[in-house]
């Protein structure tokens, strides 16, 4: 088959009709100019129900343009639809990069309030892009979103030129959870209360006979403490042999106690020549916490004091106020004796320790 | 070939300027034909020629065009309906396979699209789009048996398309009948799920841990697991975010930090690790980086907005799976409420 009709004349009406016809096909390919976006995408900051939220957009151009602006119409839902905060500062924009995606900042973009809101279009003044590269922009907030997540009509990104006139043009879908939820929560979380508590070992004997010009220490024992107490722990000590409420050396064979003259409760105190004394000299060895001390009433300070025990009540020795990894405390018994100290080879003692956490 | 035919109807009205009538009948146009061949060839050339032709007036009804007129040696069919689908809820293009019948291999094909039933008309041009100007192609080179894909499409739109055949440069057919394809809407929709095994389950999604020991790395006791769907032409993306930057204890003023670590290892930690991407078609779905690990080693979850699953291309029953795993240390302080709150959304690159 051929077309012999093409060599006739065309009747007026005929061509005015074709005329026609070519001007409505050219209008339809003006507008039909503008392209494609490469890519296009539209991520909410969160995707539950009526919630608002400020979001990324990205988009690559595939047209060569001088682009300036950048229009965003989000979607149309059912029943209560994606709704735009009139208020431009609210759309505040900036372009970033996001590595994920492989995208660069949008240019022109750097806390840019929008343009205008109309509609469901945001419009911002943007900078021009280059064609096959991926931009980024984050919008602060402006959009709550719809009530449910059907779409009646996708949303799209458009670049305009400085005149508006479309450049390139890409749809997308919001996503919706859907349920309305798009959060797990994490409750109830159990990190159990912990405390140990170790002593290094149960007897302390004293380096030496004890002796009239000076101390004579133990070699003395750690307490070794672990705990996730949120506000700590306390450590405390209780003596057993009670000479006038004041904890004391005792030899049974010569029925005599070795006393401080100090009080209980008061500071911990220096040696006092040719004074019959004993006490407890506890001091932090390792500060997990770096919170940990040593009470006043107990604190050697370098080896250079103790402090008197209690037999009737517990006495804090030491103290922390957040959790330790391992503090390690060293407790070290002194005493000296008077010349009226009755002999004897069997002075001794015993010490109750307790710690417990502050949860 | 429009040359030759005029002169062909000029000879005619001199020749037989007096038509042939009787009593009942009058011959309007006719002819006879002459001799010719149909293919003659010798060593540098070839002929394909015929000579005369029969004539009469064009015939025209709804539905048929009859031309009677010059029959050329070798002339192209005129192309039946192509193959013009949406195979995969395309939003943006159409595949379409021409369908060039018994056509010589070097008939050229030009296709026509619209969307108004060919009130307005564009034409398939060489890089698939639709332009105004008529492309013509070999069968081959419109893609063969394989075709090629018509872009830049609306969405939710249908599309009528047909063809026409040209064999050298005189025998232009008709366009042939219109087959019709839509396009959908861009949609990504995804869901979330919280439980040990895989099934669904639904709002309000919580993971829950047993006692987080110290020293202990802890896995929640379910999963997160995330459906997807999408047309997405460049696939989609998962991201999760939380509100705390780790597991965070009002009562004890106290957070187990999340971070990038092996937790065999770390003090404490909280973090996310990929379980598992599946699809049922398309994509393929997969775990994003620092999360595609494995044992107890864990991405970081903080507040910002992080990819844990992708996909490059649409996908359809999208299901993944992530576990959330977290260890306290000998000092983590003790409370019972330690928790946080995840987000989770979805974003295509359509």
């Amino acid at each position: 088959m051929h077309k012999p009709t093409s060599i006739k004349p065309l009747p007026l009406v005929l061509a005015i009709a074709l005329v026609a016809v070519g001007v409505a096909s050219f209008t339809i390919r003006g507008h039909a100019a503008a392209g494609s976006l490469t890519k296009t995408l539209v991520r909410l900051d969160r995707l539950s129900y009526t919630t608002a939220v400020g979001g990324r957009v990205c988009a690559q151009a595939a047209t060569v343009g001088t682009e300036a602006k950048v229009a965003v119409t989000f979607p149309t839902a059912a029943a209560t639809d994606y709704t735009l905060s009139a208020t431009l500062a609210n759309w505040a924009a900036t372009g970033v990069a996001d590595a994920a995606l492989g995208a660069s900042a949008w240019p022109g973009l750097s806390a840019t309030n929008a343009t205008s809101v109309s509609g469901h279009t945001v419009t911002w003044a943007a900078g021009d892009l280059t064609v096959g590269t991926l931009y980024c922009f984050q919008f602060a907030g402006g959009l709550t979103t719809a009530n449910n997540n059907t779409e009646n009509s996708p949303g799209n990104v458009q670049t305009q030129d400085a005149g508006s006139t479309p450049i390139d043009t890409g749809n997308f879908s919001i996503g919706l959870g859907n349920s309305g939820s798009d959060q797990v929560a994490i409750t109830g979380a159990t990190v159990p209360p912990t405390f140990t508590f170790a002593l290094s070992g149960t007897t302390d004997t004293f380096a030496s006979n004890l002796k009239l010009n000076q101390w004579v220490a133990t070699s003395g024992k750690t307490v070794t403490i672990t705990t996730n107490a949120a506000n700590g722990y306390v450590l405390w000590a209780k003596d057993f042999q009670n000479n006038g409420n004041i904890g004391s050396l005792k030899s049974t064979t010569a029925n005599s106690y070795i006393t401080t003259a100090s009080a209980v409760g008061s500071a911990a105190h220096t040696y006092s020549v040719g004074a019959a004394d004993y006490g407890l000299d506890a001091s932090i060895t390792t500060n997990g916490s770096a919170t940990t001390t040593a009470t006043a009433a107990y604190n050697g300070t370098g080896g250079t004091k103790i402090g008197v025990l209690d037999p009737v009540n517990f006495q804090q020795v030491a103290t922390a106020t957040a959790p330790t990894a391992s503090d390690v405390i060293t407790l070290v018994e002194k005493a000296s004796a008077a010349v009226t100290t009755k002999a004897a080879n069997d002075y001794a003692d015993t010490i109750t320790f307790v710690g417990a956490g502050l949860f | 070939m429009r040359h030759f035919h005029l002169t062909s109807m000029l000879l005619g009205g001199l020749l037989f300027a007096a038509v042939p009538t009787s009593t009942n009948y009058t011959l309007n146009n006719y002819g006879f034909g002459s001799g010719g061949t149909a293919n003659s060839t010798s060593t540098n050339y070839g002929l394909n020629a015929t000579t005369g032709q029969p004539a009469s007036n064009q015939q025209t009804s709804t539905n048929y065009t009859v031309r009677p007129g010059l029959q050329q040696a070798q002339q192209a069919y005129v192309p039946v309906a192509p193959t013009f689908t949406n195979p995969s809820s395309y939003y943006n293009k159409l595949k379409f396979v021409l369908n060039p019948g018994a056509s010589p291999s070097d008939t050229k094909f030009s296709i026509a699209v619209s969307t108004d039933n060919f009130v307005t008309t564009k034409y398939v041009q060489l890089d698939d789009t639709l332009g105004a100007s008529k492309v013509y192609q070999t069968y081959a080179n419109w893609g063969g048996a394989s075709g090629q894909t018509l872009i830049g499409l609306t969405y939710s739109t249908t599309y009528q398309m047909k063809a026409n055949a040209m064999q050298t440069n005189f025998t232009e057919t008709e366009y042939g009948p219109a087959a019709s394809a839509s396009t959908v809407a861009p949609t990504i929709n995804y869901d979330i799920d919280t439980s040990a095994a895989d099934t669904e389950t639904a709002s309000p999604y919580a993971v829950s841990f047993t006692s987080l020991l110290p020293g202990t790395v802890v896995t929640g006791t379910q999963r997160i697991w995330l459906d997807l769907n999408t047309n997405a032409v460049s696939g989609a993306g998962i991201y999760i975010r939380d509100a705390n930057g780790g597991l965070k204890s009002n009562t004890a003023n106290s957070t187990i930090t999340s971070a990038t670590a092996n937790l065999a290892v770390a003090s404490s930690g909280f973090g996310a690790q990929g379980a598992s991407a599946t699809q049922g078609s398309g994509g393929p779905m997969t775990i994003t980086a620092p999360y595609n690990v494995a044992a107890q080693n864990v991405g970081i979850i903080d507040t910002t907005i992080r990819q844990i699953f992708s996909t490059t291309a649409p996908v359809t029953a999208g299901r993944t799976s992530l576990y959330l795993m977290a260890k306290s240390s000998s000092t983590t302080k003790a409370a019972n409420d330690y928790g946080d709150t995840l987000t989770l959304t979805v974003a295509g690159v359509f």
